[in-house]
């Protein structure tokens, strides 16, 4: 290592030039006098933004048309139901504590007896809350969850007049029944 | 170095690594500072990552930068960080020679590729040190930024003001008595004496930084720009001082885009705070998850599998390439090219299909995870980026026929916002700024992480360390990347997405499912979050912008006791105004846009 070490600037310069030979020189080449006339410039550009004219624009005419996310897209959440429609969730509250924004507030219940058809667990979430204007949509909570009971899909938070339309509670928030309402619930279940 | 004991997390030094340590360069630097400064105390520290660490008394801090920089033989030329720590919360520092408060200076040796770090402590509550200015021209807002976060004086300062909170505020927000929430503050009312004071503060004072309104022959102007301005990309206000057209000096005010990202890294646990980190650099996305996983996972003593590195190389050249293309667009755009934007975040969005595939999210991606990533790589995702390696070589030709080649372009850049090799050192640029000087740095080749000693690609360099060298480094850079993305893609090794150990967060939820142990582990991870090891580490990647780094302090809990976010922007936001005194307030827009900063980069 000590006979590595150059002893003044100069020669450290040059030992640092050699320290591997993977260094790659960018083109520098001069301008020349059609260069510095600059109108050759100006026209070609302006002809390269013309030619675009005649290309398939790149953008969607969104709302109209909508374009495809990823099936691993990070959107507005979902609770889901297991496949008797009953709800997954068992307001262990790990979501809440795994949000780094603090979004999700829950109240826990314990399920009466007769409710096994809509609970799956013995405890549940009576109430479930994601402030979608805390949300930053990280994914945390899904990956937190023990129970396959929140996930995030491929659509998201619509605009609203009042902060009050972005607290999200249970009704916006769970999956439609698959026994009762089997159309909507492969709608909202999408591709995942 | 692992304990073989899975539920020991302590890292044992064998005999062997613990002697080349000491028989080391690092002995070396030890020995002759003893010979130097026979009296002072140097008390070494072990960190994790290696990095020799010593401390020593306040009143030897400036002599002993001076000598590291000016006297020995490959010197410590770079001031690559400069931060603070409150340290009277810590668990343990009784084993330290720490006090209230530390000051530690990260020098760096491009001649010796070695980091050294002086640690200073400080006793009492607004305590004082020596400043170096006078050493490091870039000592300068970092000084200003301790002072501003931890109250901490700085002797000899030539100007120790705030620098990232409003003049207004009250205390100093890395201190730890200073309240983390808004919640613990009160509610925020904007009456009409707060507005008066603060927009009294926001005045420009000339005088204040030693500037006259006038010189023998002419009145000078003093002219905003920003912090509403669409040549300083963000909000950036910089005060020029115009003689005329001509530029005679210009103080950059930043802060405007300070979201405490250091404090809650004190808050948040190790792992919920990587969305934090995506909001950095938030052009350079994975790549700020890396950097603060890098030192995590050093803390931890997590060696994550191959594959893991090169997904996480992958996604980060993909954004790297990404945060290029904007680069492009906007520099282009700032000297007077309007249409090549356009293209070019189209082509951004091809970068971002493949982003949203693999990680669900777009600009803000939080994909890795300490020991891993968050999923697997999905089904198809090699078809998708083959696509683009093969769509998007022409595409940089285009452009670089449509911007480099064109002759405004270069008339604008050409010779504009120049500084030298030695400059650069000085002010501590690191990236393509530094590549464009002539030196070939590259931490991804002189200090390879995340497996990049493993693929073939080279360091583009340019000499003039203008505006346009920058640019052709960048344009150079990224073929480069497309030439890492496409090894990527041809050698995916196969095998885990995390790693198989106790901290890797959240553990792997097949198993999470079915056995209890795992369960249990998950709970608590992802609850109170893991518990890292105590100890310091930093990391230092190759970001899109330059050298970023995380210094993290652990003392044993679920979240860092201190997170330190160096960032590249800072410092190269800190020379504009050197690079662009004597130019024209038209060529300031050309070397803002060169100098490719991100707003929150530099204020974090
Ligand atoms: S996506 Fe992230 S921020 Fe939003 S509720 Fe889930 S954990 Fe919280
Ligand atoms: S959604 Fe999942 S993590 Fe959240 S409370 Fe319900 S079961 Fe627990």
């Amino acid at each position: 290592m000590q006979t590595l070490i150059p002893h003044n600037a100069d020669e450290s310069r040059r030992m640092m030039q050699s320290l591997t030979n993977r260094a790659k020189p960018v083109d520098r080449r001069p301008m020349n006098f059609v260069d510095r006339l600059y109108l050759p410039a100006v026209l070609k550009g302006m002809s390269i933004t013309f030619g675009h004219i005649f290309k398939k624009p790149p953008t969607i005419k969104y709302p109209e048309q909508t374009r495809e996310f990823s099936p691993v897209f990070r959107g507005l959440h979902v609770l889901n139901r297991d496949e008797e429609g009953r709800e997954r969730c068992t307001a262990c509250g790990l979501c809440a504590v795994a949000c780094p924004a603090e979004a999700i507030t829950m109240e826990a219940a314990e399920r009466e007896p007769g409710e096994e058809n809509l609970y799956r667990e013995e405890k549940y979430a009576a109430r479930y809350e994601i402030n979608m204007l805390r949300c930053i949509f990280c994914g945390l909570c899904e990956e937190a969850c023990p129970k396959d009971a929140i996930y995030l899909s491929e659509t998201f938070a619509p605009s609203n007049f009042a902060r009050k339309g972005f607290i999200y509670g249970k009704k916006d928030l769970l999956i439609p029944n698959p026994v009762t309402q089997p159309e909507e619930y492969a709608k909202a279940k999408g591709k995942r | 170095m692992f304990c073989k004991n899975k539920t020991c997390n302590t890292i044992h030094y064998s005999p062997l690594t613990i002697h080349n340590y000491y028989m080391s360069d690092a002995s070396a630097i030890l020995t002759s500072l003893h010979q130097q400064f026979d009296a002072v105390t140097f008390v070494p520290q072990q960190t994790v990552d290696n990095i020799d660490t010593l401390w020593l008394p306040k009143e030897n801090i400036v002599a002993v930068v001076r000598y590291l920089k000016n006297t020995i033989s490959a010197p410590f030329n770079l001031l690559y960080d400069l931060c603070g720590i409150d340290e009277r919360d810590r668990m343990g520092k009784e084993k330290l020679p720490a006090k209230d408060f530390t000051v530690i200076y990260s020098l760096f040796s491009l001649d010796r590729n070695k980091f050294i770090r002086l640690k200073v402590a400080l006793e009492g509550e607004y305590p004082s040190i020596p400043s170096i200015t006078s050493l490091f021209k870039n000592a300068n807002w970092y000084e200003r930024e301790v002072y501003d976060m931890f109250g901490i004086k700085f002797e000899g300062h030539p100007h120790l003001q705030r620098i990232l909170m409003p003049l207004t505020w009250q205390g100093h927000p890395l201190r730890k008595e200073h309240p983390a929430r808004a919640t613990e503050i009160g509610p925020y009312r904007l009456i009409n004496e707060t507005i008066d004071r603060e927009q009294d503060a926001l005045q420009f004072k000339p005088e204040e930084w030693g500037m006259k309104r006038e010189s023998d022959d002419a009145d000078f102007m003093f002219l905003n720009i920003g912090p509403q301005h669409p040549g300083t990309h963000g909000v950036l206000r910089i005060v020029l001082q115009l003689d005329g057209e001509d530029i005679v000096d210009a103080v950059p005010e930043i802060g405007f885009h300070h979201r405490g990202a250091e404090k809650m890294g004190e808050r948040q646990s190790w792992h919920t705070y990587i969305p934090y980190t995506d909001r950095i650099d938030y052009l350079g996305g994975v790549m700020n998850n890396l950097a603060y996983l890098l030192a995590v996972e050093k803390l931890a003593g997590i060696e994550v599998p191959d594959r893991v590195k090169v997904i996480r190389v992958m996604l980060c050249e993909l954004f790297r390439i990404s945060s290029h293309l904007v680069w492009f667009g906007t520099f282009a755009q700032d000297v007077g090219q309007l249409s090549p934007v356009f293209y070019m975040f189209t082509d951004r969005e091809k970068v971002f299909d493949i982003i949203e595939a693999v990680c669900g999210g777009r600009m803000h991606p939080n994909w890795f995870r300490i020991g891993g990533v968050a999923q697997d790589l999905p089904k198809g995702w090699d078809g998708l980026v083959r696509d683009f390696v093969k769509y998007f070589p022409p595409k940089i030709k285009e452009y670089t026929n449509m911007v480099i080649r064109n002759s405004l372009f270069k008339g604008r850049t050409k010779g504009i916002g120049v500084y030298t090799l030695d400059e650069a050192i000085e002010w501590g640029v690191t990236g393509p700024g530094l590549r464009a000087c002539g030196l070939d740095w590259d931490f991804r080749k002189k200090q390879p992480y995340s497996g990049y000693e493993m693929f073939d690609f080279e360091i583009p360099t340019a000499q003039n360390g203008d505006c346009f060298d920058r640019a052709v480094v960048r344009v150079e850079e990224l073929w480069q990347s497309l030439r890492i993305i496409e090894q990527c893609l041809n050698n995916m090794p196969e095998g885990n997405y995390k790693a198989d150990h106790p901290l890797t967060t959240p553990p792997l939820k097949k198993y999470t499912m079915q056995d209890i142990e795992t369960l249990i582990t998950h709970f608590l991870n992802v609850s109170w979050g893991p518990v890292i090891p105590a100890g310091e580490a930093m990391s230092c990647i190759e970001a899109t912008k330059g050298a970023n780094s995380y210094y993290l302090v652990s003392d044993g809990n679920t979240s860092s006791y201190r997170t330190r976010i160096r960032t590249p922007s800072f410092p190269h936001m800190q020379m504009v105004p050197y690079v662009s005194k004597g130019y024209t307030v038209a060529d300031l827009l050309s070397i803002l846009g060169s100098v490719d900063f991100v707003l929150a980069d530099i204020d974090r």
